[in-house]
């Protein structure tokens, strides 16, 4: 008979939001960390708010600040955060200030302190506040036989009285022959892009000893809550929903019989038209009709403030103001210039699974791409092909709108760079007529599915949009000057 | 408030009043010296100790000529020097009100920088919990 002694490692979940998917489900109990990266990359931030969320009277945690920034400065503003609760110190984490020690430039004394102090406290978790700075003045600096030996020994004694612990150093990815990197158990890098204006904060899981990281670089933000992380989203890691044969109604008269019935249901369709032919009214009518149906919405919104996008669409039939109060409908303002595609993700989905939201409404992706750090509109066209397969995995129905410059003659009729991750294309676009200018669309383009192929005029009113007749019988509208064809003169 | 929390500190002590030391000076004065500064110590090492002290006694000196007979304050106890090597009762007396002016300045300094309840904590005066913030984050 064969039965499995393996020691089974505990779990630890961060508290920090995103973070433990990163890590591939958390920290694992009595592991050794190391937290890198340049001053200001959030170090401080993320390990306190790990150790708040984790430490009690009965798993008490010790944070050892050792030199450089004074602890009285660290505490008055690591208590602005939401996480750093007065009450929890010192019963629950204890702050011990290692300075004297290590000025000492005795790594046995700084080592005896550490041993000495976790006898006393018996801590579940322990931090050295910068590690960096024991052992800087040791000839070799980090690669020293002196410095190698205090890590190990200090590894060892860490995980013999059971403590989950965080070394933070301000390394740099040249350093990565430091003592410290071979023996942590974990390494996470903090790092920050700056592009022009913009500064986007990353992180990266270097290593994770038993468990499954999720690769590459994660975007985070710090904010009076502390550290949000926005784990990158590989469509294939999303369990994709089974498609049906359903459509949805547009909400907009005569769309529907253009589209076969309407947009099937998990399909991402892209409204394109110049300024002003009616994309936002389009979209609204399309949440309207999800609402009038029964079905939960989510809007994004980039390019207005949710007040002004509300007052834009009062004049439709459902309440749009009620329904956000009935939890029904969420609208999303996204609008700074350092965003990353993954937190906009992420505040989608928390969004669609608030509400249940079946439909999403993306307003719009020129907005999207300006709302974007400089860094991510460089791969738009990779970010959009995350966001939409991401997103279309749950199952939801997406409508984005974009925005075409060109008006008229030499007017292309979707967006290049994004029409790939499309499966329908509407678009809109003017053109005159006997002196007139009117609004005219066609659907380019259902992906599975029949679709009408003649052009019609549509017009907006203050009830909404509507589609008109045919211009079957003019030609050239491609031009943006149709005639009337000879048959029908 | 300072003055309220140190008087809070100072009447811990005086339950475990030992008789005066050489220096004549009330033991609960220089136990509740000797705990605060042996707690900030120990959370903001010596040289931040040390910088709060040395603060503390510059802002309470020109109030308090008495302080200038202290030759030391610190975790380890108070030392008296020079003419008070055998002071009288009114010196003693002035001594004492000066030690206490530069905790409660001390403690000022540090209710400015970390707020009341950080600095209650960090000096180790006990006192019933207060609930949570409600605004704050879990």
């Amino acid at each position: 008979m064969s039965v499995s002694s393996a020691s089974v490692i505990r779990n630890i979940t961060t508290g920090v939001p995103g973070l433990d998917t990163v890590l591939g489900g958390g920290l694992c109990e009595y592991s050794f960390n190391v937290i890198a990266g340049a001053p200001g990359a959030g170090k401080t931030t993320l390990v306190q708010q790990i150790l708040f969320a984790n430490a009690s009277p009965e798993r008490p945690a010790l944070y050892f600040t050792v030199l450089g920034e004074p602890t009285v400065k660290m505490m008055r503003y690591q208590q602005q955060y939401k996480f750093f609760d007065t009450t929890m110190v010192p019963s629950s984490l204890r702050f011990v200030n290692l300075g004297a020690e290590a000025i000492s430039e005795n790594l046995d004394a700084v080592l005896a302190r550490i041993v000495a102090e976790v006898k006393s406290s018996e801590p579940a978790f322990v931090a050295v506040d910068s590690f960096r700075t024991i052992g800087a003045h040791l000839r070799g600096g980090g690669e020293s036989s002196e410095l190698s030996d205090f890590v190990q020994h200090l590894a060892q004694e860490l995980t013999t009285w059971e403590i989950t612990s965080f070394l933070l150093g301000e390394y740099s990815e040249q350093e990565r022959r430091h003592p410290v990197f071979t023996v942590a158990d974990s390494i996470l890098w903090l790092s920050e892009d700056v592009d022009r204006n913009s500064a986007v904060r990353k992180m990266r899981a270097v290593k994770v000893r038993g468990r499954a990281p999720m690769p590459g670089l994660h975007t985070f933000r710090i904010t009076s809550a502390g550290l949000d992380v926005f784990p990158r989203i590989p469509e294939q890691q999303r369990a994709r929903v089974v498609r049906t044969k359903r459509r949805l109604r547009t909400g907009v008269p005569g769309l529907d019989d253009m589209m076969n019935g309407g947009i099937p249901v998990g399909d991402v369709l892209m409204l394109t038209g110049p300024a002003g032919s009616g994309k936002t009214t389009f979209a609204a009518q399309f949440v309207a009709q999800g609402l009038a149906d029964n079905e939960n919405c989510v809007v994004a919104v980039f390019e207005e403030f949710p007040e002004a996008y509300l007052a834009r669409v009062k004049t439709s039939p459902v309440d749009f103001g009620e329904m956000i109060a009935l939890d029904r409908l969420a609208v999303i303002y996204l609008r700074p210039l350092d965003l990353s595609v993954d937190e906009m993700l992420s505040e989608i989905f928390a969004a669609v699974t608030r509400t249940g939201a079946t439909r999403v409404v993306i307003d719009s992706l020129s907005g999207f791409e300006i709302a974007l750090a400089p860094t991510f509109r460089v791969d738009f066209r990779e970010s959009l092909y995350r966001l939409v397969g991401a997103l279309t995995a749950t199952g939801v129905t997406v409508l984005m709108t974009a925005e075409v410059v060109e008006m008229f003659a030499e007017g292309r009729w979707t967006s290049e760079r994004v029409s790939f991750v499309t499966d329908d294309i509407i678009a809109q676009r003017y053109v005159e007529i006997d002196g007139h200018l009117r609004k005219v669309l066609a659907v380019v383009k259902m992906r599975g599915s029949n679709h009408a192929t003649d052009f019609r005029s549509y017009e907006i009113t203050a009830t909404g949009a509507a589609i008109g007749e045919s211009l079957a019988h003019y030609r050239g509208i491609t031009t943006g000057v149709p005639t009337l064809a000879s048959s029908a003169t | 408030m300072a003055r309220v929390i140190v008087d809070r500190v100072l009447a811990r002590d005086k339950a475990a009043a030992a008789p005066a030391g050489a220096t004549g000076l009330d033991p609960s004065l220089v136990a509740a010296c000797s705990r605060v500064l042996a707690n900030l110590q120990n959370t903001m090492g010596h040289d931040g100790c040390a910088a709060l002290l040395e603060r503390a006694i510059a802002q309470t000196l020109s109030a308090h000529p008495a302080l200038k007979h202290v030759v030391r304050i610190g975790s380890q106890g108070i030392e008296l020097g020079g003419a008070v090597e055998s002071p009288d009762a009114r010196e003693i007396t002035a001594i004492q009100v000066a030690i206490e002016a530069v905790l409660a300045s001390l403690v000022e300094i540090l209710v400015r920088l970390i707020g009341e309840d950080m600095t209650i904590r960090l000096i180790g005066d006990e006192r019933p919990s207060a609930p949570a913030d409600e605004n704050r984050a879990s």
